[in-house]
């Protein structure tokens, strides 16, 4: 009797990923980009559309600005890495190819693969409206092959991609961006008369210069944050889409809940701290600014839980949150310097593989004494930066 | 206080235990040949008939030597054809057998009396002599978890069966209740145990329906039923133990006062005491999507499975790329050919369509660390092992593991990671 032959696999032989179509990591990154749409629907309505009804001098041109933006970002991302596989990642598969035609499907199938559109995505959705396009395509390009590329492409980079590109855009062209018209779209141009973003009048209120009040006077009250009609990057600044995706992303196994909330918790608690300290003590309206303004929300869903950059750690994730909200809000309160999130971020990213180790090794900790010296490192650790911050705001005044 | 092990409720989890779980048990005890296998728990045992001789069901044929010793029984009655046939095990090697001709006569032998003086070093030495091992799985001598220094709290029955498609414990629960009722007190006055306790996931409405109606008809009052989440691995002893007797355990669940067995292991001590009957047939689920008609079947040990398949009508697509598993789908090991044996701890067998899927670099997501069982982080530990840091693979404790799969399970990238983590296990216990 002939005996049937089967072929041999590892346990287990039932895996979630069994249905790529359903379950994957291709699934993850659609569910990502979906939940991008509706804020850059928003942010096309907001810098778009209503500019254009309201405002007869505005051109169609800046009508669908904010839509082209959005969509050359992801283009060019998209083709610095077809490029990019092109002209440094041949393999032996590539080589074998012969004509043209399957050469090119060969780089597409590879661009798709490792899911370039959404770094470019980002950097259009968190930089300021009347950004000139080819600044917007250098950044999409240094975003994508120096932050991800270099790096070994997708799943090996040790930074944000997005926020590499955003970055040193704004660093290195801040004044060809605010020359060509920077964050307010027309209509903002007119009623905000200082033509500065909420964030910029902020610092005036730390330095004493201005008060709170006086900045809900010029960009609205705080349901106007929530919403997001203020002044701020293109497609990031309404707190109601923001959180609506973040519903979305946890009902789809995408994200991991904790940490948005640990992030936004800690820069709540920290603001109300330090709002105490300059004589908001009291009111919740200084934490509510800080939380939903300067993109914090967008940050807390899309960058902090970005998942080739954060922790794989559950322990450390919430670590990793806590310490980028006590950064952030450093950044913000310390410096001149407007882009707290990114930095705190990207600063964060390194930091990464450290606490990815040290929360593995704490979590399966048995012996009392090393899990409660573990913890307690980690708390003076936040504490420090706490009291620094604290008092260097304190001592300069 | 203690760290709680974890399960997880995957509401998308397909158990697929619908495809087995309303078929009564059918029988199939007519084998032309029985193959004994000759490893018990990976060791090798010594054999104690020559070829030729005539074996009656129930006499001794092979003796597992050394710490666990246990005997190993003829399931039929007959000759003796070979004393070292090579066959499949479920451990996936290939195995010597003794291969007996049945005579179908099933003459019994002389050795098989019910145990008249109930004491407990009697059912400890009954169960050793009847051959009863776990028959969760694990195939682990029973009689070794009777002999307690001090007397147990409880007497957990592990009804949890928490691997998908498999459901011969669910069936024996609604076929054999009185059985399984004798087996506990058995258990319990063999460990001196006050309490029984038969821990069943609560979505097995019928099963727990079954054992509330025995309950309350028989009046039994120290048997009662403990609730786990639908959850996997429900079914792994420190995740029941921790839950019901509300304490942690490190080495064997005896320290914190209980003793676990399984459903058709109390069920074979029932049958063991009061008719003396030693293992000699079990219950396999033979199911999955590759089957015409998924059933549980009564075997006797050693039948060969391709026999048992064609029985049930084949499988549903000949030509298709089907695996065939020795065991649950996330714990269970596949086998090259089909001419498998019925071992003592052999559960199920699957068939399987084989899902290819390429493996994509790591993601990052972390869901592997958010369902571990044992609150390891299997993505560092497949990085330290890459590297080779004995030291760091040590501190990340990968000995824990106990194998279940769901890091491999949820991974959307699909990296083997439970054979990672495998494979550190092994690594750090080598050292």
């Amino acid at each position: 009797m002939a005996d049937k032959r089967f072929a041999l696999s590892k346990a287990p032989h039932l895996r979630k990923s069994d249905f790529p179509k359903v379950y994957g990591t291709s699934v993850i990154m659609r569910d990502l980009c979906i939940a991008l749409v509706p804020l850059i629907l928003f942010g096309w309505l907001k810098n778009g559309l209503y500019p254009f009804i309201q405002i007869d001098a505005t051109s169609f041109y800046d009508c669908i600005r904010p839509l082209m933006m959005v969509i050359i970002g992801a283009l060019s991302s998209f083709l610095s890495e077809f490029v990019f596989f092109l002209v440094a990642k041949k393999d032996k598969e590539f080589e074998g190819l012969t004509n043209y035609k399957e050469k090119f499907k060969y780089l597409l199938r590879k661009a798709f693969k490792s899911y370039s559109i959404i770094p470019g995505l980002m950097i259009a959705m968190i930089l300021p409206l009347y950004t000139p396009i080819w600044v917007l395509i250098i950044g999409c390009v240094f975003g994508s092959i120096v932050g991800k590329m270099l790096f070994g492409g997708f799943g090996y980079n040790i930074f944000n991609p997005a926020l590499i590109g955003y970055v040193f855009v704004i660093t290195a062209f801040y004044g060809v961006i605010t020359k060509n018209g920077g964050y307010l779209n027309p209509s903002e141009a007119i009623s905000v008369t200082t033509g500065a973003t909420p964030l910029n009048d902020f610092k005036l209120v730390i330095s004493g210069a201005k008060t709170l009040n006086e900045i809900f006077n010029v960009h609205g009250s705080l349901l106007n944050f929530l919403i997001g009609n203020t002044g701020g990057s293109l497609a990031e600044t309404s707190a109601i889409l923001c959180f609506i995706s973040y519903l979305f992303l946890v009902l789809n196994g995408v994200i991991d809940w904790k940490s948005p909330l640990v992030y936004i918790g800690t820069i709540f608690v920290f603001s109300y701290i330090l709002g105490a300290f300059l004589g908001y003590a009291g009111t919740l309206n200084f934490a509510l600014f800080n939380v939903l303004s300067g993109g914090v929300l967008f940050g807390a869903v899309f960058m902090v839980t970005e998942p080739v950059t954060s922790p794989r750690d559950p322990l450390a994730k919430i670590f990793y949150a806590m310490f980028m909200a006590l950064i952030t809000i450093m950044l913000r309160f310390l410096t001149d310097f407007n882009e707290g999130v990114a930095t705190s971020i990207l600063f964060m990213n390194m930091f990464t593989p450290v606490l990815d180790i040290k929360c593995a090794q704490l979590r399966v900790q048995d012996i009392m004494k090393k899990k409660v010296l573990g913890y307690a490192a980690f708390s003076l650790i936040a504490v420090a930066i706490v009291l620094f911050t604290v008092l260097s705001l304190v001592g300069g005044k | 206080m203690f760290r709680k092990t974890k399960g997880v409720h995957i509401s998308e989890f397909p158990e697929h235990k619908h495809i087995s779980d309303s078929k009564p048990i059918i029988n199939y005890l007519d084998p032309e040949f029985v193959y004994i296998p000759l490893v018990e728990q990976g060791a090798l045992c010594e054999v104690k008939v020559n070829e030729g001789a005539m074996v009656t069901v129930g006499q001794v044929v092979a003796m597992k030597t050394g710490r666990f010793g246990l005997p190993i029984h003829s399931s039929v009655s007959g000759k003796v054809v070979s004393c070292n046939k090579k066959m499949w095990h479920s451990s996936g090697k290939l195995v010597d057998c003794i291969q007996i001709k049945n005579d179908f006569l099933y003459t019994m032998s002389e050795s098989i009396k019910p145990l008249e003086d109930i004491t407990p070093e009697n059912i400890a030495l009954k169960a050793k002599d009847c051959g009863i091992v776990g028959l969760g799985g694990s195939g682990f001598p029973t009689y070794v978890k009777y002999q307690v220094k001090t007397a147990m709290d409880y007497v957990i029955i592990n009804a949890a069966e928490c691997e998908p498609f498999i459901t011969c414990d669910y069936r024996l629960i609604l076929e054999e209740t009185a059985s399984l009722f004798s087996g506990i007190k058995y258990i319990m006055t063999a460990v001196g145990a006050k309490k029984g306790v038969i821990a069943i996931k609560e979505n097995k409405y019928e099963a727990i329906k079954k054992i509330s109606e025995y309950i309350v008809t028989n009046k039994i009052m120290d048997v009662d039923l403990f609730f786990l989440k639908d959850e996997y691995p429900a079914g792994w002893e420190k995740y029941i133990v921790q839950r019901v007797t509300k304490k942690n355990y490190n080495g064997l669940p005896s320290e914190a006062g209980a003793v676990v067995n399984n459903v058709a292991t109390a069920i074979a001590l029932a049958h063991a005491i009061e008719e003396g009957m030693p293992l000699v047939t079990k219950v396999v689920t033979f199911t999955g999507y590759g089957l015409k008609n998924p059933q549980n079947v009564r075997l006797r040990i050693g039948t060969n499975v391709s026999e048992v398949i064609k029985s049930l009508g084949g499988y549903t697509d000949d030509k298709c790329d089907y695996l065939m598993i020795a065991g649950g789908p996330m714990t269970g090991q596949t086998v090259a050919f089909e001419s498998l044996v019925v071992n003592r701890s052999l559960g199920s067998v699957l068939i399987n369509e084989r899902f290819k899927v390429e493996e994509l670099p790591c993601l990052g997501c972390g869901k592997c660390a958010s369902v571990c069982p044992a609150h390891l982080t299997p993505t560092q530990i497949k990085r330290v092992l890459e590297a080779k840091d004995t030291k760091l693979l040590e501190t990340l404790k990968p000995t824990r593991c106990v194998q279940c799969g769901l890091c491999s399970y949820i991974c959307p990238s699909r990296i083997s990671l439970t054979e990672a983590v495998g494979k550190a296990k092994a690594f750090v216990m080598k050292k």
